[in-house]
């Protein structure tokens, strides 16, 4: 009989770097100690709609010792990723696993190992990998399994990158080379149009082709691959001018889901004025791991070097104290960048994490009349109990003050970084130790450089919403959308109304979104909406102080939605029988079945999209004998790059707006009634005195 | 003999630039043809620099075209009657002159679309007309009567520059008003109206008797 064994990690939510991470699914024999079982098979497919990923791993691995093998099924889960399923193939049928409220899940596999038979049980522990024992694997004999994950992809300059975490380096010895078929296929669906897809990592590798500005697919296949480099694929789209585009998807019977996504244009200006920065490095003894401090300094010193001339800054390091380089601000020139990287250079890492008093002397550097912005590097790695009271200093933060988080290495504390940026209006970023630090600097420094609004607020009329997230929307930055998710009953057309205050003014625009009545086509968004509405009541329960009300919401939701938390486990069973006796309800298997469902009605659709522009290929005289040529930039749907879309508002920038703290996209002349009044007045006068010079003449 | 020439005068008399330039922002109310004729940054600096002279003749809906349109139709009639080279040529300046302004201290503007800049120019051009030709025969009381007119047009003008709201326009609206294409636009008509090159007096419509 085959037994699954022995519990397991991991991860859903949570983490972990861009960088290396660890190998794709492997498994290993001897739980883990053993040879690793040859990979056969390796298929990864991967649908991008809308900033949104699903990846869906299928591998087969095979036995090649001459014995029966227990084997440990490792796999790494990237940063801000939701496992969604897990399935292996017994006997040749597929057992799809479900999620349960922990502690039950826990009983139920105890049970199991009580007699021997032991299911397979998934645990969030922490933000890293997953592993589940399989045995027994006969000898000569395959194992197939299946996992899928959702991702919302980090996006900076316009670009999401799609990271296939590949590289080894929990098991560093592990031979990571596939003897069979290794493929890579991506489809990126995208409301606002994509200019271009690449891959930075495997530029020569992959066959990308863009079908349309809303498709493009990019798809790999090797035989005998190297598996130890991470697979990275770009995909930049851009938006004319600022504005919504909405994606929803509608379950039948059920309520619909819809995901809002709010994005900088091209024609949102410079804000060209100095700013105040204090950069805090965290030098806490565990900084001195996995070379986090010295990938600070690097970090830091290219900050400081892209700092503009106007621009002010002081270092400061801390672990139980704060440590200033300057104690006060030093104008970014030569001088003052050489002893701030000096100053870097002479930190050591040790003592403990306390965040607070370097907060706390972070925001005495405000100056009334220049905005700061203080850069927080460090993993993250403070006490629990110190939480809500960082929170709450997050929060008391004097105006015009903005904190910017970044996680260092892989070991970070992702979620609460993310928390203290968003609390205090800026922008969490994560880095590892294969970033470009000069790069990742520029993208930052453009961020701070041009921030399109804060105090974003949306409201929805003529279609009833509820349960949106987040219910406080970050600021916008340009290059990085906003996203927000929620549910609605009925369906129609939608008034969206935006307000955010650009500058010193409030600025309002609405725009006219549709929702559908039925289907929607985007199954994705309904997990990543429940992943949002858990990773809300969290934030909310945290900064209460207290989880215990938010529990058993957040179970529901992660039974509901099979979402793996500090609440919720994946338990496999043998069969169905074994299910129906625990009475656990098919949840899972009954979401896949109906993912699967609309992933073929899309796959169909994408299809037809193909076939389409490869029609459209071909000697454009014959094609189109009479067709000018386009007068602009065109799109391939013909429109004019400039054309305006369903969705565009006018959110304002740095320039002043036209007229009070209006602005509805676009502006305009207008002749009014009293105008037009004032003008009949003139026109009267014009006739009577034409009259009269008439009259005078006649003789 | 006599009908050919009653019929050429009466196409004289017809405000023929008026009534096609009407026309035109009429023909380019629909959503399509605005987006695609209305003046935007982006577009400009992606060559299509039609939009520049286009821009005026779109508008952001009915209501906007309706007032527009109607005080376009009935200043440009009484200008176009005056004189046609005046009335051409404040038109050309303030089209020309509006965009420049409006790109110049509203970088950021994502579209502009209305015709009421050159309205504005037709407006001023009236006014410098009858000024000139009333003071010229001692008419000061015209003068002063149409000086109080035009005084009344720029306190509106300065009022909505100074407070940024606009009189009968309301806060749902689909745009913001530029009051600035406004005031360039009164500016290039009395440039315009002060043009005297003691050629330009053909008068549209006027009676044989004047000339």
């Amino acid at each position: 009989m085959r037994i699954f064994h022995v519990p397991v990690l991991i991860a859903a939510a949570a983490l972990l770097a861009s960088g290396p991470a660890s190998a794709a699914g492997l498994l290993i024999a001897d739980g883990g100690l053993g040879g690793q079982l040859e990979i056969e098979e390796h298929d990864v497919r991967v649908v991008v709609n809308n900033g949104v990923a699903v990846t869906t791993v299928t591998q087969v691995f095979r036995n090649l010792e001459n014995r029966q093998v227990e084997a440990l099924y490792v796999f790494p889960v990237p940063k801000g990723a939701s496992v969604a399923n897990f399935s292996m193939w017994i006997g040749g049928k597929e057992m799809v696993g479900e999620v349960v409220e922990k502690i039950r899940a826990r009983e139920i596999y105890d049970s199991y190992k009580r007699v021997n038979r032991d299911p397979g049980l998934l645990e969030q522990n922490d933000f890293r990998s997953f592993e589940m024992r399989i045995f027994p694997i006969a000898a000569g004999a395959e194992q197939r399994v299946q996992v899928a994950y959702y991702q919302e992809l980090d996006w900076d300059h316009d670009t999401a990158t799609y990271v296939y975490p590949l590289a080894t380096v929990a098991r560093p010895a592990v031979q990571a080379r596939t003897k069979g078929k290794f493929a890579l296929n991506l489809d990126v669906k995208s409301a606002v149009p994509i200019v271009e897809v690449d891959s930075p990592s495997h530029a020569q590798a992959f066959v990308i082709a863009k079908h349309s500005e809303n498709y493009a697919q990019a798809s790999l296949e090797t035989s005998g691959g190297d598996l130890n480099r991470d697979l990275v694929l770009s995909i930049r789209v851009a938006r004319p001018r600022t504005g919504l585009d909405v994606i929803a998807s509608r379950p039948q019977g059920e309520d619909g889901f819809f995901c809002l996504t709010l994005t900088a244009g091209e024609e949102l200006a410079v804000l060209d004025k100095g700013m105040d920065y204090v950069f805090v490095l965290d030098i806490s003894g565990s900084m001195g791991q996995e070379g986090k401090l010295p990938m600070s300094r690097e970090a830091l010193g290219a900050f400081i070097a892209g700092l503009g001339d106007g621009d002010r800054f002081e270092v400061m390091s801390f672990n139980v104290k704060a440590n200033p380089c300057f104690r006060t601000l030093q104008p970014a020139n030569d001088a003052a960048r050489q002893e701030g990287r000096a100053f870097l250079a002479a930190t050591a890492a040790a003592g403990g994490t306390v965040l607070q008093p370097a907060v706390q002397a972070a925001y005495r550097y405000k100056d009334a009349d220049r905005p700061l912005n203080v850069v927080l590097l460090s993993d993250g790695l403070t006490e629990q109990r110190d939480r809500a009271e960082l929170l709450q200093l997050i929060q008391a933060r004097p105006g015009g003050t903005r904190v910017f988080c970044i996680g260092v290495g892989n070991d970070v504390d992702k979620p609460l970084l993310e928390q203290l940026a968003q609390d205090a209006g800026g922008l969490a970023a994560f880095i590892s130790r294969d970033d470009n630090f000069e790069r990742q600097a520029q993208a930052f420094r453009r961020k701070l450089m041009r921030p399109v609004a804060e105090n974003v607020r949306i409201e929805i009329a003529g279609v009833e919403t509820y349960d949106v997230e987040p219910k406080v929307l970050p600021n916008l930055y340009h290059g990085m959308p906003v996203r927000l998710y929620g549910r609605y009953r009925g369906g129609g057309t939608a008034k969206v109304t935006l307000r955010a205050d650009v500058g010193s003014k409030t600025t309002t625009s609405t725009v006219d979104l549709e929702l559908p009545v039925k289907d929607g086509g985007n199954p994705e968004i309904e997990r990543m909406w429940a992943w949002h509405r858990i990773d809300g009541l969290l934030r909310e329960a945290d900064r209460t102080g207290s989880r215990e009300g938010a529990i058993p919401e957040i179970v529901r939701l992660g039974e509901g939605f099979s979402i793996v938390t500090e609440y919720t486990s994946f338990l496999v069973l043998e069969n169905d029988a074994e299910y129906q006796r625990w009475q656990i309800a098919r949840r899972n298997a009954t979401r896949v079945a109906r993912d699967r469902s609309a992933q073929q009605q899309v796959a169909a659709q994408l299809d037809a999209l193909r076939k389409k522009a490869s029609a459209d290929v071909g000697p454009a005289e014959q094609a189109r004998p009479a067709e000018a040529p386009a007068p602009n930039v065109a799109t391939p749907s013909g429109r004019p790059a400039s054309a305006p879309r369903p969705g565009d508002v006018d959110f304002g920038s740095g320039s002043p707006a036209p007229s009070g703290g209006r602005s509805h996209g676009g502006g305009g002349g207008a002749f009014d009634p009293l105008t037009v009044g004032i003008a009949a007045a003139l026109a009267g006068l014009a006739i009577a005195a034409r009259r009269r010079r008439v009259e005078s003449h006649k003789p | 003999m006599r009908l050919h020439e009653n019929l050429a005068a009466a196409l004289r008399r017809l405000p023929l630039a008026t009534l096609a330039l009407t026309a035109t922002a009429v023909a380019a109310s629909s959503a399509a043809a605005a987006g695609f004729f209305e003046l935007t940054p982006a577009a400009l600096a992606a060559g299509e620099s039609w939009r520049l002279l286009t821009g005026h003749f779109t508008h952001f809906g009915a209501e906007h075209l309706l007032w527009d349109a109607a005080a376009f139709a009935f200043l440009g009639t009484l200008c176009e009657r005056d004189s046609r080279p005046r009335f051409l040529a404040a038109l050309a300046l303030a089209a020309l002159a509006i965009p420049a302004a409006i790109l110049l201290v509203h970088p950021a503007l994502p579209s502009y679309r209305g015709l009421s800049g050159l309205d504005s120019a037709l407006f001023a051009l009236l006014t410098a007309t009858i000024v000139r030709e009333r003071a010229a025969e001692g008419g000061w009381g015209w003068v002063a009567v149409t000086c109080a007119v035009f005084a009344l047009f720029l306190g509106k003008l300065v009022f909505e520059l100074a407070t940024g709201t606009a009189f009968f326009l309301q806060d749902d609206s689909a745009f913001v008003p530029v009051p600035l294409a406004h005031l360039v636009g009164a500016a290039a008509g009395l440039v315009a109206g002060c043009w005297t090159t003691g050629q330009g007096r053909v008068r549209v419509g006027e009676p044989e008797a004047i000339s």
